[in-house]
């Protein structure tokens, strides 16, 4: 008797896929991102000064760094595990939009700039946009947003 | 009595202005005027003081702000005031 091996679409298929993590991810990243921005050098001669603002930056680059893999992470799996052949009919640059996503998410982690931030922020939310409509759950594009563009206000 | 007391900052929200981990001298007998950095009770919280630079006095209502965006907003009274930083 032949056998045929097969399979899974997922190491373990849960089947629980949520754009929100990557979002939050993405929104520390542009948090971390403004804060480095805003900090402005102390005065170069004040050592105290000096070790408490390069301990400041170097908390905040490993939260961005973590934070941009993360979403990453997320993304992929959104990429890999939910999104299937059949969804390119209806969304023809979905690979080309989770490719520059998960891109700008690297960029972030090179660099600390508003722009790329942005960028990321952007990205994830055109990829959040395709996934409840390709889930057929539009409509809870908005209560994504209402949670996600709100986090620190 | 002696009218100055010591701060000792933690926290960034007056970043560069006051550097966290350092002390500071504060005075009771000053009255607090717009511009000045105050130290107060946390109105949100009456075991922990804050200190943030006073910007706007409106009737018994001083407002008083940190020096970075993501500083909170605080509205405190006179007497929540306990003194003014000396810089």
């Amino acid at each position: 008797m032949k056998s045929l091996v097969v399979s899974a679409h997922c190491d373990i298929p849960c089947g629980i896929y949520e754009p929100v993590v990557a979002k939050i991810a993405a929104r520390t990243v542009a948090r971390m991102t403004d804060q480095m921005l805003e900090l402005e050098l102390p005065d170069m001669t004040d050592k105290h000064a000096v070790d408490h603002y390069v301990s400041s930056v170097a908390r905040r680059t490993a939260v961005k760094e973590q934070h941009a893999e993360t979403c990453k992470r997320e993304l992929e799996t959104l990429w890999s595990d939910f999104f299937k052949p059949e969804h390119l009919e209806k969304f023809p640059d979905l690979h080309d939009k989770f490719w520059k996503a998960i891109k700008a998410a690297g960029t972030c982690k090179q660099e600390t700039a508003k722009d790329h931030a942005d960028e990321l922020l952007t990205a994830v939310d055109e990829i959040a946009k395709m996934f409840y409509e390709a889930k057929g759950v539009p409509e809870r594009f908005a209560a994504y947003q209402e949670i996600t563009d709100n986090l620190y206000k | 009595m002696d009218d100055r007391f010591e701060v000792l900052v933690t926290g960034e929200s007056m970043w560069p202005v006051l550097i966290p981990g350092k002390r500071y001298i504060a005075r009771r007998d000053q009255e607090p005027a717009v511009g000045d950095i105050v130290v107060a009770i946390n109105p949100n919280d009456a075991a922990n003081t804050i200190v943030k630079r006073l910007t706007v006095i409106n009737g018994d209502k001083y407002q008083l702000v940190g020096t970075v965006s993501w500083s909170s907003t605080f509205a405190v009274t006179r007497q929540q005031i306990l003194g003014v930083l000396t810089l």
